[in-house]
C-alpha cells in the first residue's frame, strides 16, 4: 500500500474514533462558565489551534507508525470537529500545523500558548469544575494569539489513545476493544481576557474512565 | 514533588536497572576502547525508522528553532568532532530545540539536539564542544540501541512513561514523544557507565579537535546552578543526573592529566560564540518568563549585561524579568530550602495556577516592598536599554506596563502610545490598546469627568 493510500484509510478509520468519542454520551464530561452554558457567550469566529496527539502502544517494540498515527490522528481531530462545530451553527476555522509553521512570529504565539494552556491543563483537568467559577484563564499568551488570528475564541483539542498492538489492530479497538483507551479533550478559551469557558472531556475506555477529565 | 519530578526520579531508577548493555560482543568493543559496528535487527531497525520521524514530529510541534544560521554553526563545530562512522545508520545532524530546560538529546540515528535553555548559558565553544562530544558518543556507541534492547520488552515502565509523559504538559510535551516512541533514555539519561563512557570518550574527541579540555568541568557546574532554590527544572540528563558533582571530578582529573604542551596547543574555539548564542538567550529568558521560572530568567538575563553592558536587548530582559518576580524577591533566602521543603514547594506549585500563585505571592509581609523595588529595578533596565539604543521600544511596553502598576496613568500612556507609533503591527497591540482605553477613563476619573 502507498503511504498516502495508508495515510487516507487511516485517517478514515481516524475520523470514526474521534466520531465514535464525541457520541459515546456516557463517557462525556462537560464543563462550561455559567455565561457559556446560558449561551450568552456566543463567539462568532472560532479557531482550531492544531489539536495534539499522542497514540502509545503498550509494548515499547510496537513503536512503527505510531508517530504517523499520531499525526493523522490530529488531522482527522480537526476535519471532524469542523464538521460537528459546523453543524452546531459556529463558525470554526481550522489552522493547521503547515500555516504554523510556515510564519515564525505566528509559531511563536502557537507554542506560548500551548505552554502556558498545557502548564494549566493538570489542573483543569484536576478539578474541571472550577470553570463554572472562572478559575482558569491563560492569559497574554491567550490574547495576544486570538487577536492576530482575529478569533473569539480558541478551540484546543488533546488526544490520546493507548494500545496493545500495532497497526490498525488498534484502531479496530480503539472503535470498541476493552484494552486500552481513547480520550479527547476540547478546551473553549475567550479570546478577549483568555479565560476558559469550557472543557470537554470525551472518553472511550476500556481503562476506568473516571479520572480522565 | 510534581509530575515531572516524578517522572524524573522513577525514569531515573528504572533507566538504572534497564540500560544495561546486553551483548557480549558490545561490550568488549566497549573494553577495546573501540566502538564496532552493530548489526541491527528488524525490530532494533523500528527504532532507527522512528528516530527518523521524530525530527518531522519536532518540526511538526513547532519545536526546532528556527535560527538555521546558528543551527548551521552548531553542525560545523559538531562535524570537527565525530568520529569515524561505522554504521550506515548514524548521520550526525546537529539542531536546535526551543526549550528553556538545560538538556540536550542524542537519537540513534545521529541527530543531535541542543536546548536553547543550555546553549544560552555556556560561555564558549570549548563548552559547547564537551556536550556534543559527550552526545556524539552516545550515537557512536549505540547506547540507544542497546538500551532499547533492553527495555523493548518492559511494557509496564513504557505505559507508566507515556501516560505520565501525557499528563506532564508543558514541559512533559517534548520528554512525552520521546518517552512513547522507546526513546526514553535519549532524554532522561543512560546508565552510569554509558553517561560516564560518554564523558571519557568525549575528552578524546575534544583533544583530537584541539578543544580546551579544562572546560570540560566547567559545564557541570553550569548545569549545577538552581537559580530558583527548588530545582524544579529538572527533566532532563544533564540537569538531574545524580553524579553531576562527580563528572565534575573525574573531568577534572582527565584534564589535569593532560601534558602541558598538549593543553598550550588546545583553544576556546570561536572568540564570537557569546555573540552568536546571545539572541537565543534573550528568547531564553523570556521562555523561563513564560514557564515562570523569573529567577532563572533574571539570572540569565543579568549574565547578559554583565558580560556585555553595551547589550540593550540584554537590559530589556533584564526589565522583563524583574517585572515577572512581581512579589517575589530577587534574592535568595538566607536559609536553603531543604530537601523536603524543596518537595512541598514543587507541589505546591503543581496544585495552584500561575495566577493564584502569584496572587500568593502578594499575600506575603514583604510583598509590597518587593513589587516595589522590582518594579524600580525594571524601570531602570529599560532606561539604561533606551540610553543605549533608541530603537529598543520593547522598553516603552515595559515602562508602561510600570507606570500602569504605579498609577503613573499620564506616564504609562505616554510610553505605551510611543511603543505603538514605533512598532504598529505589534503582537499585542489590542492588549495594550485595552490598557490605554483603561487609563483613559482612569484619568478621566481623576480628572472629574
Amino acid at each position: 500500500m502507498s503511504n498516502s493510500n495508508h495515510r487516507g484509510k487511516l485517517c478514515v478509520v481516524l475520523s470514526g474514533l474521534i466520531l465514535s468519542l464525541l457520541s459515546v454520551s456516557a463517557g462525556a464530561a462537560e464543563y462550561m462558565t455559567p455565561e457559556y452554558a446560558k449561551a450568552e457567550f456566543r463567539p462568532k469566529m472560532m479557531v482550531l489551534i492544531p489539536p495534539r496527539a499522542e497514540v502509545i502502544k503498550k509494548k515499547v517494540s510496537s513503536t512503527e507508525q505510531m508517530i504517523e498515527e499520531g499525526a493523522v490522528l490530529e488531522d482527522a481531530t480537526a476535519l471532524v470537529l469542523k464538521e460537528q462545530f459546523d453543524a452546531l451553527g459556529y463558525q470554526l476555522r481550522v489552522l493547521t500545523a503547515d500555516e504554523v509553521n510556515a510564519d515564525p512570529e505566528l509559531q511563536l504565539m502557537v507554542r506560548n500558548f500551548n505552554e502556558r494552556y498545557d502548564a494549566d491543563l493538570a489542573q483543569v483537568q484536576s478539578k474541571p469544575k472550577d470553570i463554572r467559577k472562572r478559575r482558569f484563564s491563560f492569559g497574554d499568551e491567550a490574547r495576544i494569539l486570538a487577536a492576530r488570528l482575529e478569533a473569539d475564541v480558541l478551540v484546543v483539542g488533546r488526544i490520546s489513545a493507548s494500545g496493545a498492538t500495532g497497526g490498525q489492530k488498534t484502531m479496530a479497538f480503539l472503535l470498541g476493544g476493552s484494552s486500552g483507551h481513547a480520550a479527547l479533550n476540547l478546551g473553549i478559551v475567550a479570546g478577549d481576557n483568555g479565560d476558559l469557558e469550557g472543557f470537554f472531556a470525551y472518553v472511550n475506555l476500556g481503562m476506568s474512565p473516571d479520572k480522565i477529565a | 514533588m510534581n509530575i515531572r519530578t516524578t517522572l524524573g526520579c522513577i525514569a531515573f531508577l528504572l533507566i538504572l536497572g534497564a540500560a544495561k548493555p546486553v551483548d557480549a560482543a558490545d561490550k568488549q568493543a566497549k573494553e577495546r576502547g573501540v566502538y564496532d559496528a552493530v548489526e541491527l535487527t528488524d525490530k532494533d531497525y523500528h527504532l532507527i525508522e522512528t528516530s527518523a520521524e521524530m525530527h518531522d514530529q519536532f518540526q511538526r510541534r513547532g519545536l526546532r528553532h528556527s535560527d538555521r544560521e546558528l543551527e548551521a554553526w552548531l553542525q560545523e563545530v559538531g562535524n570537527r568532532l565525530i568520529p569515524e562512522t561505522t554504521d550506515f545508520y548514524q548521520k550526525y545532524r546537529f539542531y536546535l530545540i526551543r526549550d528553556p530546560s538545560p538538556n540536550a538529546f542524542a537519537l540513534p540515528d545521529g541527530q543531535i539536539y541542543v536546548h536553547t535553555g543550555l546553549i544560552s548559558r555556556l560561555q564558549n565553544e570549548a563548552q559547547l564542544a564537551t556536550l556534543l562530544a559527550h552526545e556524539i558518543n552516545h550515537v557512536a556507541g549505540h547506547h540507544g540501541v542497546l538500551a532499547y534492547r533492553s527495555q523493548k520488552k518492559k511494557a509496564a515502565a513504557g505505559i507508566f512513561f507515556s501516560i505520565a509523559g501525557a499528563a506532564a504538559g508543558g514541559w512533559g510535551d517534548l520528554a512525552g514523544l520521546m518517552i512513547n516512541y522507546g526513546l526514553v533514555t535519549s532524554i532522561f539519561g543512560y546508565s552510569r557507565d554509558l553517561e560516564q563512557e560518554a564523558d571519557v570518550k568525549g575528552y578524546e574527541l575534544m583533544l583530537n579537535a584541539g578543544y580546551d579540555v579544562r572546560e570540560m568541568p566547567m559545564l557541570f557546574e553550569i548545569l549545577g546552578e538552581d537559580f530558583e532554590g527548588l530545582h524544579p527544572r529538572s527533566k532532563g540528563k544533564w540537569s538531574t543526573h545524580p553524579d553531576l558533582i562527580l563528572r565534575g571530578e573525574y573531568t577534572s582529573e582527565l584534564a589535569a592529566g593532560t601534558p602541558d604542551e598538549q593543553l598550550a596547543e588546545l583553544s576556546l574555539g570561536d572568540d564570537d560564540f557569546r555573540s552568536r548564542v546571545r539572541p537565543v538567550a534573550v528568547e531564553t529568558v523570556r521562555d523561563y518568563i513564560l514557564d515562570d521560572y523569573p529567577k532563572s530568567a533574571l539570572e540569565l538575563a543579568q549574565d547578559l549585561v554583565e558580560e556585555d553592558p553595551e547589550y540593550a536587548a540584554g537590559w530589556v530582559a533584564a526589565g522583563h524579568s524583574y517585572i515577572s518576580l512581581g512579589a517575589r524577591s530577587e534574592f535568595a533566602d538566607d536559609k536553603p530550602l531543604t530537601d523536603k521543603e524543596k518537595r512541598k514547594q514543587v507541589k505546591i506549585r503543581s496544585k495552584f495556577t500561575r495566577d493564584e500563585l502569584q496572587a500568593q505571592a502578594t499575600q506575603s509581609p514583604e510583598a509590597k516592598t518587593n513589587i516595589e523595588d522590582n518594579l524600580a529595578a525594571a524601570e531602570k533596565a529599560y532606561l539604561r536599554a533606551l540610553e543605549l539604543d533608541q530603537s529598543a521600544v520593547e522598553a516603552h511596553a515595559g515602562l508602561g506596563e510600570i507606570y500602569l502598576r504605579q498609577e503613573k496613568y499620564r506616564d504609562s500612556a505616554r510610553e505605551l502610545m510611543t511603543y505603538l507609533k514605533l512598532r504598529p503591527e505589534a503582537p499585542d497591540r489590542s492588549i495594550v490598546m485595552d490598557d490605554l482605553r483603561d487609563i483613559s477613563q482612569k484619568l478621566k476619573i481623576e480628572a472629574g469627568e
